[in-house]
């Protein structure tokens, strides 16, 4: 009776811990699930709007430059340098008049493409994201440039 | 046995809740990361703007100020460029005063090198549109000026405008090439009065003609001949393939005629100097225009166009631009 009560009782803890380790780990890894996925979306959200900020940046360095035979043109635009503690970089692939914004987070392989309408030709360049300064380039191709100076 | 079961379990809820306070914290990123990115999204970057307003402001008081000397000085061209210079020095007070409350610098520079210097003719009272002696057989046809030059690219007439209180017959300006044959007509018939009708009809020498009516609301008729518009009212047959002495070459004379069938007043500017006078072999031309007193038309000194160098300096931006000031100047 004793022997079998004792069998029980190490049966029932075992049992308890085995469920209750099932039941933790199944909360822990639904748990990091969703807060990847959630982490994912926010990245590609903030991406959107980090690019379409840059995007806006560009196109006033446009309309700058369009207003008159601009001499001088230095734009500093401020970005968050990390985009949910991931980096990311900037890649501009001009076009006419709309150019494409490649944004991509390097951590999640998270890419972004936001388009930037301008009549003064960009420039093909790929920085690192975060604050970029965007430039004029007057001496040889007359075309804006984004550079992470 | 117990014990060591109770230990088991609780090793496992401590690492449990160890890495859902990660977990937590984790998502806690997240979500200061999503409302970081609505906070960025609501973000505006004022300097681009500030930088365009006080450009065009700029600009909007540079035409001002150069419409401005053209019409008060009538010595000569080095005047008129002091008194640019003088105005721009003051107005340009103005526009940096203004950037720097907020926080912004502006300096704007006279760039003499770019003053082109040209002459102003005008009639300020109301007559018949002739000349100023007279004395021909037809007073009413007579050449304005001659042998305007355009700029590349560009015209060499600027700001014309005509103000009309009474038609007889067809007024016609005319502007021939001075080379060749090409010539382009404007015609401005009707009868000028509040609630007529007036037409002005443009013969193009690389369009066919076209025409425009507008009635007036006022005893006269304002017809802005370079700005392409008539009684304040955009007008197609001065605008597009039809606008001011489109289809002429580089060099061009204006001339009126039937100018004694048409009172009221009139001014332009046109790029050259001496394009008022006649050969210096023909001296009836210079009559006219008058020299000092008397009555119009009169000819004189004006400045045809200047650049404004406009720099703007912030935290953020820092852009130097020109301003080309030709007002009422059209496109080639």
């Amino acid at each position: 009776m004793t022997d079998r009560r004792g069998v029980s009782f190490t049966l029932n803890y075992v049992l308890t811990l085995g469920i209750a380790a099932l039941l933790i780990t199944g909360l822990i890894v639904a748990a990091g699930d969703y807060v990847g996925s959630q982490r994912e979306s926010v990245v590609r959200s903030e991406l959107e709007v980090v690019g379409h900020q840059l995007a806006a940046a560009l196109e006033q360095a446009d309309r700058l430059v369009r207003a008159g035979d601009t001499e001088e043109l230095r734009l500093n635009h401020t970005a968050p340098a990390e985009i949910a503690q991931s980096t990311y970089t900037i890649e501009v692939d001009p076009g006419s008049p709309e150019s494409d914004l490649h944004l991509n987070a390097t951590e999640l392989d998270v890419t972004v493409t936001v388009e930037a309408e301008t009549t003064t030709s960009l420039a093909a360049t790929a920085v690192e994201g975060g604050s970029v300064t965007i430039e004029y380039n007057t001496t040889t191709a007359n075309e804006l440039e984004v550079t992470d100076d | 046995m117990a014990d060591l079961s109770e230990g088991g379990r609780g090793q496992l809820l401590l690492v449990t809740a160890l890495v859902l306070a990660v977990v937590f914290v984790s998502l806690s990123v997240v979500v200061n990361a999503a409302i970081y990115s609505e906070n960025i999204a609501s973000r505006q970057d004022p300097s681009g703007t500030d930088a365009l307003q006080g450009r065009h402001e700029t600009a909007v008081m540079a035409v001002d100020l150069l419409a401005s000397v053209n019409r008060e000085n009538n010595t000569d061209n080095a005047t008129l460029g002091e008194g640019l210079r003088g105005g721009l020095d003051e107005t340009g007070e103005f526009v940096r005063l203004e950037r720097a409350k907020r926080g912004s610098l502006t300096n704007t520079t006279l760039q003499t090198s770019s003053q082109n210097n040209g002459t102003i003719v005008y009639q300020n009272e109301s007559r018949e549109l002739t000349t100023a002696d007279q004395s021909d057989a037809t007073p009413g046809n007579w050449t304005v000026v001659r042998n305007v030059n355009r700029r590349a690219g560009g015209n060499g007439t600027r700001a014309f405008t005509m103000n009309l209180t009474s038609i007889s017959g067809d007024l016609r300006i005319l502007v021939v090439d001075y080379g060749a044959s090409d010539v382009w007509g404007l015609t401005v018939s009707g009868n000028v009065g509040a609630g007529n009708d007036i037409t002005v009809e443009v013969d193009s020498p690389v369009s066919s003609t076209k025409n425009c009516t507008k009635t007036l609301d006022s005893g006269h008729a304002e017809i802005d001949v370079t700005g392409g518009t008539v009684a304040g009212e955009p007008c197609d047959a001065l605008r597009g393939s039809y606008r001011f002495a489109h289809g002429v070459g580089d060099r061009y004379n204006i001339s009126v005629e039937n100018g004694d069938q048409a009172t009221g007043n009139y001014s332009l500017v046109i790029r050259n100097t001496t394009a008022w006078k006649k050969a210096a072999n023909d001296s009836d031309f210079q009559l006219n225009y008058t020299k000092a007193s008397g009555g119009a038309p009169y000819a004189r000194a004006a400045v045809y166009n200047t650049t404004v160098v406009y720099e703007y300096r912030s935290s953020e931006l820092v852009y130097e631009t020109k301003i080309r000031v030709a007002p009422g100047e059209p496109d080639d």
